[in-house]
């Protein structure tokens, strides 16, 4: 569907995006996954065609678009900001497109309450001014004024970014529903790890304009490529491998160079057969309401940290006790 | 969105836009023809000209005119400075600071020379206090040994200076002070410091920055000050300004006229580098990630705020005085004006009628009704021209554009009209070989001219403001350059033009400035007539016609201010964009001082 190849973004000297190849299939919800300035938002612009590659060819459907005008390349783009235009009411803002496409008015009419019906908006919310919708209804405005255009892809710049963490959990339901039903490739920007794991039927993990991983979402927790990685996605354990047998009593790994991670969910308080035991002490606990965040000091100092359900009653600080850990549940990189 | 600055990139870029090529060489003609050929001309003239000499420094220091002139002009600038900032303190002390009773009304009556401004302000307070003024009469029946001209020379100048001008001083102080943050108060509080305590050592030294700035943009105003000594100065405090229009009329002494301007516009180009440079380095920012909104403070001494109370309301009775004045006899018959008597039976519209009936008396006003009009059109379309070229080219052409636009901001209005009479009193390629003195259209240029900066500086604001996605956007849609401009641009900021068209307008409409060096001599504008009907020593009728012009221009500024205030900029703001530039507008505001 869209293939990357050998692209490199520049400003200047400064390399934003360097050479990278990527592949995105049809149909699939594909997330550009990295922190502020790994050049996620730099490559979806690229791709979109508002910047041009310093090197490189862009194909969607076999087709070398690198030299093809933003318009003419069959992508739609919700923004940021959702840029609806506030000098328009909904219907004004939906038709655009058409309008400039020098549709006939009932063509224009006939589309857009279509496309209106499709994303949940109704007759009356049409004729609203911009200013008068909540932030679910612009971000189906700007879905709808993006795909009324028939695009063969969807880019999403970071939409959930700019709202409240329960409006972010209600919209990112309704995208994920609305993406099924338009069955659309769908090329989504955040740097939130939660929204790229629950959204997403593949990630692209970037840092410093450099591709460290993709893979599905369950791939990219449970088999991190990179150190870098593993830190992002997630919360983690790290040690250096030749120290696991300090910490843990894990002999296997013991005297390789290189860096060990075991996630938090993987250190558990009860037993379970085939376990390690590791005696601790309690010196912290993060009270999340579902779950509560350990951390605890080994006889020899070393920090590990949990986080378990909240079932039972919670430990204290000071308090001694046994924790658990798999070995295969250890990797090492 | 903006190109890249590569020659070859340039070049592309214009190929595909014939319409930014027509719009550039337009620019490039207005920007040579009347920012840049009238100035140089000017300075060349200074210097080389036929009424420059050798001795042209030694001459100047040999006139005691022209050195009283001068030094008056530094003196007034300089006692501005302290005057506008006590008062301005003080004002938004009452006003913004303390917790005063009728806060809100005193700041209206503070902020009343934002509808009379200029020569109106100089001429209601010369009805004021002038020779045949209300309060001198009053006086006089109560003193009639008292001077009749006791209003008159660098007292009253400085008074009427400082009331018109620290509306300005009020509008920036203002900002700065909402600014503070009010756990910084909190704080001092919570250490035991007294009320004056911290605004000695916490609030002002965070508004310092802007008392500096606003001090040198009043030094400027005093600097440049025209209709108030020239109407209230006598003979023994003339300043720079009208003493380069009388000058500038006596055939021998105009190269010395050149020489008097030359140096308020390179003091004037001098301090705004200086203010310049205070505006980007100076200000304080608070640096608390949980900012507390500004909490007005109460006075807990009962002396003190009994005091302060007082002090308020007096100086409010000073501002609003006039204006009650002048709306009050605007409506009330010749000789009750002249005998300063009213009561409800002399209240009349005769006035009135008698100027609106009278094509001689409301012909000026229509006159300048007409040159405001398409001076203000005019501008708001040449600067729409060059700051969405600006906006959409990042290149070293659109960089000249605005820096251009920029000139006249420098150059006090004297300047502005003695380079445009000396470029083009002789017939000039540039100008298809027409002279232009002697005709309207130099009287609208010099309008246009001297509104450029504020109107650019504010339009470049409101451009700046529009959420670049929305125009990313129109283009993932499909929409090309003037279709987006058409559709999505021009609507965001259309709000900000008008305002900047009603502005320009209402500020041009009783221009005196500009106006007395440039106007037509058969088409009168307003600010010469109320001028020439100030001059004369008014009987009850010339009184009468000077409360009906003010009384209209009053009322013309105040549906202005509501227009561009609260509607126009409330609906661009209503647009999820940025807040107006304030200092912007107080700019709008300082084009008009007497």
């Amino acid at each position: 569907m869209i293939d990357l190849k050998g692209t490199e973004i520049k400003y200047g000297d400064f390399v934003a995006m360097h050479e990278l190849d990527l592949h995105i299939r049809e149909g699939e919800f594909f997330t550009l996954l990295g922190p502020s300035g790994c050049g996620k938002t730099s490559l979806l612009r690229m791709i979109t065609g508002f910047i041009e590659p310093s090197q490189g060819q862009i194909y969607i459907k076999e087709r070398d678009v690198t030299d093809v005008s933003v318009e003419k390349r069959g992508v739609g783009i919700v923004f940021q900001s959702y840029a609806i235009f506030p000098t328009m009411n909904v219907f004004e803002n939906i038709a655009f497109g058409l309008r400039v496409q020098r549709l006939s008015p009932n063509e224009i009419e006939e589309m857009v309450l279509e496309m209106a019906k499709m994303v949940d908006l109704s007759r009356e919310q049409l004729y609203r001014k911009a200013s008068e919708l909540s932030g679910g209804q612009q971000q189906r405005v700007a879905i709808a004024r993006a795909l009324i255009l028939k695009p063969d892809i969807l880019c999403l710049d970071e939409p959930l970014s700019n709202l409240d963490a329960k409006l972010r959990g209600q919209l990112r339901l309704e995208l994920k529903k609305l993406q099924k039903r338009f069955g659309i490739t769908t090329i989504y920007v955040t740097h939130d790890q939660e929204e790229a794991l629950t959204l997403s039927d593949r990630i692209a993990v970037f840092d410093h304009g450099v591709l460290e991983q993709v893979g599905s979402p369950e791939e990219i927790f449970r088999r991190p490529a990179t150190p870098f990685v593993a830190n992002f996605i997630g919360d983690i354990n790290q040690y250096a491998t030749e120290s696991l047998h300090d910490v843990f009593g894990i002999e296997a790994a013991s005297g390789e160079l290189g860096v060990s991670f075991i996630r938090l969910n993987n250190v558990k308080t009860e037993e379970r057969s085939g376990m390690i035991k590791v005696p601790v002490t309690v010196v912290d606990i993060d009270f999340h309401g579902f779950f509560v965040k350990y951390t605890f000091v080994t006889g020899g100092g070393h920090e590990i940290r949990s986080a378990t359900l909240h079932e039972s009653e919670m430990h204290a600080v000071n308090d001694r006790l046994d924790i658990f850990v798999n070995e295969k549940d250890f990797f090492h990189l | 969105m903006k190109a890249a600055m590569s020659p070859a990139s340039i070049l592309a870029s214009l190929r595909k836009n014939p319409s930014a090529v027509f719009i550039g060489l337009f620019l490039v003609w207005f920007i040579a023809a009347f920012l840049v050929f009238p100035n140089v001309n000017f300075i060349v003239l200074s210097f080389f000209g036929d009424d420059a000499s050798e001795g042209m420094i030694r001459k100047l220091i040999d006139s005691p005119i022209a050195m009283r002139g001068l030094r008056n002009s530094f003196v007034l600038a300089i006692a501005l400075s302290i005057t506008t900032n006590i008062v301005g303190i003080f004002i938004v002390l009452v006003s913004e600071y303390f917790d005063i009773k009728g806060a809100k009304l005193l700041k209206v009556g503070y902020m009343t020379t934002f509808v009379y401004g200029g020569i109106i302000l100089v001429s209601g307070y010369l009805m004021l206090y002038g020779q045949t003024g209300v309060v001198t009469r009053l006086l006089t029946n109560l003193f009639p040994e008292m001077n009749q001209q006791w209003f008159q020379g660098f007292w009253p100048v400085l008074f009427v200076m400082t009331v018109a001008t620290t509306t300005s001083h009020m509008m920036f102080l203002t900002n700065a002070v909402r600014s503070i943050d009010n756990f910084t108060i909190e704080a001092a509080k919570n250490m035991g410091a007294k009320p004056f305590y911290i605004i000695r050592r916490v609030v002002l030294p965070i508004v310092m920055p802007t008392i500096y700035a606003v001090t040198i943009l009043q030094f400027l105003t005093g600097l440049g000050a025209f209709s108030a000594p020239l109407l209230l100065g006598g003979r023994d405090f003339q300043t720079i300004a009208p003493l380069v229009l009388q000058l500038n009329s006596i055939p021998g002494s105009r190269g010395l006229a050149i020489i008097l301007s030359f140096i308020l516009g390179l003091a004037t180009v001098v301090l705004l580098t200086v203010f310049a440079r205070l505006q980007r380095g100076g200000t304080y920012f608070s640096i608390s990630k949980t900012k507390a909104e500004y909490v007005k403070q109460k006075i807990d001494n009962k002396v003190l705020n009994a005091l302060v109370h007082v002090m308020a309301y007096l100086l409010f009775a000073i501002y609003v005085l006039p204006v009650i004045v002048i709306v009050l006899f605007s409506f009330t018959n010749a000789t009750a004006i002249f005998e300063v008597r009213f009561s409800l039976s002399d209240l009349t519209l005769q006035n009135y009628i008698n100027v609106f009936s009278d094509r001689d008396r409301i012909e000026p006003f229509f006159n300048s009704i007409n040159f405001s009009a398409l001076a203000s059109l005019g501008v708001v379309v040449v600067v729409l021209m060059g700051v969405h070229l600006q906006h959409r080219f990042d290149n070293p052409f659109t960089k000249i554009v605005e820096y251009s636009f920029l000139i006249p901001w420098m150059i006090p209005s004297l300047i502005i009209a003695l380079g445009l009479l000396s470029a083009y009193d002789t017939p000039r390629l540039i100008m298809g070989n027409r002279v232009l003195i002697g005709t309207v259209a130099i009287l609208v240029m010099a309008y246009i001219v001297s509104k450029i900066p504020m109107t650019s500086r504010l339009l470049k604001a409101s451009y700046q403001s529009i959420d670049s996605e929305y125009e990313l956007a129109a283009r993932a849609l499909g929409a090309r350059g003037f279709y987006i401009f058409r559709r999505i641009t021009l609507p965001l900021v259309f709000p900000t033009v008008i305002a900047l068209a009603v502005l320009s307008f209402n500020s041009l409409l009783a221009d005196y400035n500009l106006t007395v060096f440039l106007s037509h001599p058969l088409r009168e504008p307003l600010g010469l007539m109320i001028r020439r009907f100030t001059n004369i020593r008014a009987d009850g009728d010339t009184q009468a016609l000077i409360y009906v012009y003010s009384t209209v221009l009053m009322a013309i500024a105040g549906v202005t201010v509501y227009l561009v205030y609260g509607v126009l900029l409330k609906v661009r703001d209503g647009r999820g964009k940025a807040r107006g530039d304030r200092s912007a507008l107080v700019q709008a505001r300082l084009s008009r001082v007497p």
